[in-house]
């Protein structure tokens, strides 16, 4: 898992934007470790010039932290545990996001009742990227009014006029 | 430090089919994210650019959509070839201002292309309806047309697909456009707009600007002639955007924050595969992916 600069030769992981983006994620591993989460890789900058932090794991991160709550946008992991479908749907459904959503099973039964009851705009049931030209994409809740691409993203920039002749007979 | 300057498309805005300055002849450092270091001067005005813009893309916007759905997306196509032939100057120039790994900006460009083509595609698809009335000597029909201009403000992590979902679907369906980009990303957008333009997108079709968020963006919802903003960004600038448009009830779209749930069931499959793809998908953009696996639930069998 290379950190490095764009150009470098098998740079896998690049700078965060900015120096700012780089700070709250900072922020969100050190607030989340202060309540109580656990750092076990990462959870520093590797010591070179540009916006770079290490990948990172955290452990230990219940619903309420803020590696839970907020939407990290960095190269963060934070891993907690669940019992019973019940419970690790609640815990999904909990925040005002409603993107994207992961799931991995090989049981029919499990795939489908997972995927229609999370609140998202995108399930991936054993998939990584739930994205394509021809699928719609969009959020649910808070996270957006719309979808992209798809038949249903061209219809987006459309508006429908009805349009009405009356007097219509045969002379 | 890319091979090739495109030139003026790579610092300029594209407003009414010409490269031009800030009207107020602003600039802005661009930086490199791997680097920190200010790798040139760009383009950055303010409202004003924004109303010029919006004067082209009206202007502009009978001819378009007067076009046939075939020959819109004969330029998309078009467009697409473009970007196929020059995709390796294009990566080189949207990793430099984004950060993200060659690889990722090459295959953000070619992935373009794509949805370029499939709007290409399904435009020429956008039926309407005959509808049997319920009173006699009356006719029904259901006709789908363009807006209008259409604006897009686009945040900085996928600095070419943010841009290109909207105005491929937007440019099919006969609208024209004004695009914003984030401030951190431009030029990925200025050169979107150069290969539409080296295309034939006729003056005027696509517009460019670049400057300061908050006038840009209020300019663009002022203005009554943009009927549809196309919002990529946080949360927080989308509920400010929603309170703006009801000023002239500018229609939104709205992609915003996520916070995905990762659920890893006992019968997963190979654990230390899911685990290592896990491991790749977290770090691609460094993160900074709007549908990122963020929370891994795992079960407690598992862990």
């Amino acid at each position: 898992m290379t950190v490095g600069h764009g150009t470098e030769e098998g740079a896998m992981v690049g700078p965060l934007i900015n120096a700012k983006q780089r700070d709250r994620v900072e922020e969100l591993v050190g607030a989340s470790v202060s309540a109580g989460a656990k750092v076990v890789v990462g959870g520093k900058r590797p010591g070179r010039k540009g916006y770079f932090y290490e990948p990172t794991v955290v452990t230990g991160v219940e619903p309420g932290m803020p590696l839970d709550a907020e939407e990290v946008f960095g190269p963060v992991m934070p891993v907690a545990s669940f019992g019973s479908v019940d419970e690790v749907i609640e815990r999904a459904n909990t925040y005002e996001a409603g993107l994207a959503a992961y799931v991995f099973t090989q049981d029919l039964n499990t795939a489908l009742v997972v995927s229609e009851r999370l609140e998202a705009g995108m399930v991936a049931v054993n998939d990584w990227m739930p994205v394509t030209a021809e699928a719609p994409f969009g959020g649910v809740k808070g996270s957006g009014i719309g979808r992209e691409t798809g038949s249903e993203g061209l219809a987006e920039y459309l508006e429908q006029k009805s349009v009405f002749i009356g007097g219509v007979q045969l002379p | 430090m890319p091979e090739r300057d495109f030139g003026a498309p790579q610092r300029s805005m594209l407003i009414g089919g010409e490269w031009v300055q800030a009207k107020d002849g602003g600039t802005w450092d661009l930086v490199d994210p791997g680097s920190e270091e200010v790798v040139e001067q760009v383009a950055y005005g303010g409202a004003d650019d924004v109303f010029t813009a919006i004067d082209a893309a009206q202007a502009a916007f009978p001819g378009w959509a007067g076009l046939t759905a075939y020959q819109r997306g004969a330029v998309l196509e078009e467009a697409a070839d473009w970007i196929g032939a020059h995709v390796g100057d294009l990566a080189l120039i949207t990793t430099e201002e984004s950060g993200k790994p060659l690889g990722d900006s090459k295959g953000e460009w070619l992935s373009a292309a794509t949805y370029l083509r499939w709007f290409a595609g399904e435009g020429v698809r956008a039926y309407g309806r005959i509808v049997p009335p319920s009173t006699p000597k009356r006719r029904i029909l259901v006709i789908p047309q363009p807006s209008g201009v259409v604006g897009t403000i686009t945040a900085w992590n996928f600095p070419v697909y943010n841009i290109v979902r909207t105005w491929a679907a937007a440019l099919a369906a006969g609208n024209t456009v004004v695009g914003r980009p984030a401030e951190y990303t431009p030029r990925s957008a200025f050169l979107l707009g150069h290969a539409l333009m080296e295309a034939g997108a006729p003056a005027g079709v696509i517009n460019v600007v670049n400057g300061d968020p908050a006038a840009q963006g209020q300019a663009m919802l002022d203005d009554p002639r943009l009927r549809k903003l196309a919002f990529t960004g946080s949360s927080r600038v989308g509920k400010l955007l929603m309170d703006g448009a009801s000023k002239t009830l500018t229609r939104l779209a709205l992609e915003l924050g996520g916070n995905a749930p990762v659920i890893v069931f006992p019968d997963a499959g190979e654990m230390s595969r899911v685990a290592r793809l896990a491991a790749r998908f977290k770090v691609r953009n460094a993160g900074q992916v709007c549908i990122a696996p963020q929370r891994f639930l795992v079960h407690d069998d598992v862990v």
